[in-house]
Formats: structure tokens, sequence, C-alpha cells
């Protein structure tokens, strides 16, 4: 655990959250300047635009404040906080966002050079991701970056098992293409 | 050389790369909300035990305003059920004046059938003495026992004549809780009496031919006497009053207490005194010139 300075002196994490439990406001703000550059790269991943990744943001970060009590140690902080900006994002999107209007295809493995991938930059990766499709792009967060199985998935966006495969698949080959056009050839020679 | 990777795995090990700090607009949005929110919690946490207290104290004036009308109804139920108390304010009673709180256990046998049959019956309202009114409203507030006594009222002399010739008594009544009475011997005053009522208690007064009046209370009261006692008097400690018949009486003077062969006691026997006859007038003068 990466030791954390707070008020001059090394603090656990515990301790950290503790204050923040006992509604100390300075632990609160130590808390977001901590995880709040890493969870707003994930709301961003989630919107086309950092005004609805910020807005996501704010309402999962007062949750994570508020309901800090709840937390009992039993798991990673980080990965607690993340479930909630995940959560929170879903819900941002269910508000705007149909999830079955999608269409059912086969799987289809897609391939990419590594190199092409390693010489993305942050801006790139999002200009690829916010030219997904929302439903290709919430599947591929939640499968590819949260980890989660497409049986939760299903569960968490009201979607069948299938229609979140699909767009899994879908959400591989429209990367594939997009990269190619974005001028890294290596992944349009990828094979599928 | 590069190698072929998922893509989907190119992805997950790159996005370290889109962590950026949000606007400095995010904690000032997130810290007004939670000001805002610990407003709201202090405010909860000033008014909810306000709020209990309220509460308690809301259901606390409910149970003594309920507590406070079933103590009216007991009172009430009380004062009804303090009827055969003679004090009783809110009952509802005959106003009869000759009502007697000291019946004897035949006496109240009898009141008690009386009421039995007037249940049972229609109700009379009775003479304009014994209408059913409440007692506050009874212009005769208290009942008073003089009346019980107005047998007293007129002459008496003494029933054996020969014995005790000159003692004359009249009685008479003054106002409507006394009757005084007035005992003469040979023509001389020898003591003033009074029966009077007052505060709700009877006495009987007499100055035993000093002036000064001593007072005894009533004691007991039946249909034949009526003991009068004051053990502070010195002899009598007891003056007893007993009608022996509707024309004779009996005053007797006693101690409470009367040891066996030591009985201090004085009778004043009398009988109704009547307008004598032209021809007992006659006797009784003669007899008078002869002595």
């Amino acid at each position: 655990m990466n030791a954390i300075i707070w008020k001059n002196k090394p603090v656990t994490e515990a301790q950290l959250i503790a204050a923040c439990k006992e509604d100390d406001r300075r632990a609160q703000k130590f808390l977001y300047d901590r995880y709040a550059p890493v969870m707003m790269g994930v709301c961003r991943r989630y919107t086309k635009t950092e005004e609805d990744a910020e807005d996501i943001l704010v309402e999962a970060f007062f949750k994570v404040l508020t309901n800090i009590k709840q937390y009992k140690g039993s798991g990673s902080f980080e990965g607690w906080i993340r479930r909630i900006m995940v959560n929170e994002a879903l819900m941002f999107l269910r508000r705007r966002h149909n999830f079955n209007l999608t269409v059912e295809i086969t799987n289809v493995d897609v391939k990419a050079p590594a190199r092409v991938i390693d010489d993305l930059a942050a801006k790139d990766i999002i200009n690829v991701l916010n030219q997904l499709p929302t439903g290709y792009r919430t599947i591929f967060n939640l499968y590819v970056m949260e980890g989660y199985k497409h049986r939760e998935i299903a569960e968490m966006l009201g979607i069948s098992i299938n229609t979140s495969k699909s767009q899994l698949i879908l959400a591989k080959k429209r990367l594939r293409a997009l990269l190619g056009q974005a001028g890294f050839p290596g992944a349009e020679k990828a094979t599928p | 050389m590069a190698s072929n990777k998922d893509i989907f795995d190119l992805f997950k090990e790159q996005q370290h790369k889109l962590a950026q700090p949000p606007s400095p607009r995010a904690w000032k949005r997130i810290e007004r909300r939670l000001d805002n929110r610990r407003v709201s919690s202090r405010h909860d946490n000033t008014f909810k035990p306000l709020a209990m207290v309220a509460a308690i104290a809301l259901i606390a004036v409910f149970a003594f305003l309920m507590m406070v009308g079933m103590g009216q109804q007991n009172d009430r139920l009380f004062a009804l059920n303090s009827l055969n108390d003679t004090n009783g304010l809110e009952q509802l009673s005959f106003s009869d004046a000759s009502f007697d709180s000291h019946m004897s256990s035949a006496e109240l046998i009898l009141v008690a059938q009386h009421a039995e049959r007037q249940r049972n019956g229609s109700i009379s309202e009775g003479t304009a003495l014994q209408k059913l009114v409440p007692s506050g409203q009874n212009t005769q507030k208290k009942a008073t026992r003089i009346p019980q006594f107005s047998w007293l009222n007129g002459k008496w002399q003494s029933a054996n004549p020969d014995n005790d010739l000159a003692v004359l008594e009249s009685w008479s009544t003054s106002g409507t809780h006394k009757l005084v009475g007035v005992a003469r011997k040979e023509g001389q005053l020898i003591e003033k009496m009074q029966l009077e009522e007052k505060h709700g208690q009877l006495y009987f007064g007499s100055d035993f031919g000093t002036g000064h009046f001593v007072e005894y209370p009533l004691k007991t009261l039946n249909q034949r006497e009526a003991v009068f006692e004051n053990k502070n008097a010195g002899f009598p400690e007891q003056i007893v009053l007993k009608r022996l018949s509707p024309s004779r009486l009996a005053i007797i003077y006693r101690n409470a207490e009367i040891e066996a062969g030591n009985q201090s006691e004085r009778i004043r026997a009398l009988q109704e005194r009547h307008m004598l006859s032209s021809q007992q007038a006659v006797r009784y003068l003669s007899r008078l010139a002869l002595q």
C-alpha cells in the first residue's frame, strides 16, 4: 500500500477513511484529491463529454463521502469507489439510452498489433471510445475495463446475455475500424 | 517485433492514461452538497430531540387532559356516591328539612322501604317542600334539625306537681335555627335554655340560672331521645331530652359515666301544660290557699 501523507505525516488508508467517517472535511478533500483523477477517467470512458463525466463524478463522489460508513474494509477501497462510479454512470446512461435497441451477431475475434495500441495517447483512446455507439461503449467498458461477466452485464443493463455478447463483438469490430481510420494501420491489419 | 494482442487487452492496459483531474468546480459542487447535508443533519440533530420532546409533551398533555376528564367524571361519581353525606352539594335530594342523617337502623329501613316504593311507583313531586331539586338550587340549602324538636314548643309543667309544683317551662321558636326555653319555679326564673343549630351542629345550651350559657353538642339522636354531651362542663356532662310520650318530657342532667351506687342524676319530668278548666283552677287555687 502506498504511504499516504496527510497533515505532514504518514497515515494509513484506514485512518483516512475513519476520519472521513467522522465527517472531517480535510480528510474528505484529501480522499477526493487522491481518487478523483482515476475516477474521472472511469467516468469519462462511459460518457462522450467531460461535462457529463464530471456530473457523474460529482454525484458519485458525494455518495462515496456520505455512505462511507457502509464501507467495512473487507475489499479494496478503490474498487468500492469504482463500483459506485460505474453504477452512477450506468444510471446516467439508462436515462438517455435504450440498451435493447441492438442486433445480435455472431462472435468475432479481432486482433490488433500490440505496438499500435502502445502508441495510443489518452486523447486517442478517448476519441476512439467517443465514436463508439453508447451500447457498444458501455458493454466494452463493463466487460473489458471493469471485468464484469456477460451475465452480470445483462442484469445491470436489463438486456439479454446474447445482446451483451453481440454488442461486445460489434464494439471490437468498430474499434478496429476506428483505429485504422485514426492512422493506426496495424489495427486494420488485425485479423478477426 | 510486434505481437498481436487482443485489442481489448490493449485498451485495458492503457486505461490509466485516461486518468485526469476533474475541474476545481467539481470539488466545490461536492463540498456545497456536503455542507447542505451537514446543515440539514444538524437541523435534524437539533430538531429531532425537540420534536421528540414536543411529541412526548403532547402525549403527556393529552394524557393529562384524559386524566383530568376521567378525574372529573370520578369526582362527579364520587359526589353522587356521597349522596349519603349530609353535605353533598351536587346530589339530588328531597328538600325535606326534616331529613335526618342520624336515623336509627329501623328508621333507615323504613326510609329505604319508602324509597323502594317510590322507585317502583310513579315519581311524585311531593309537596312544595319536597320537590326533587338539585341541592345547589335548594333555597333551604341545609336541612336543619331544629324542626325535629318543634314538639318542644309550648308550655310544660312538672309531671309531679305535688313534688315540684312550681316548675314551669316554656319553649318557643327563635328564628329557623333556634328554640328558646325558660324554666321558672314559683314564679322565679331558674334556668334559661336554648336549642341552637350552628355550623351544622346542634347544641343544647343552659345557663343553669347563672346567666352564663354552657353549650352541649348533640351526641346521639333518635326518635325518643337526644343526648347532648360536654365532658368539660363538669356536672352535668350530659343533658338528655327524653320524649316519654307525645305529652310527657324528661330533661335529665347527668354525668357521662355513672358509677354504680354513686348515681348523680337530676331529672326534671315535665308534662305538657294544658289550660286548666274552671273547676281545676278552683281546686288548684284552693289547694294553694290551704298551704
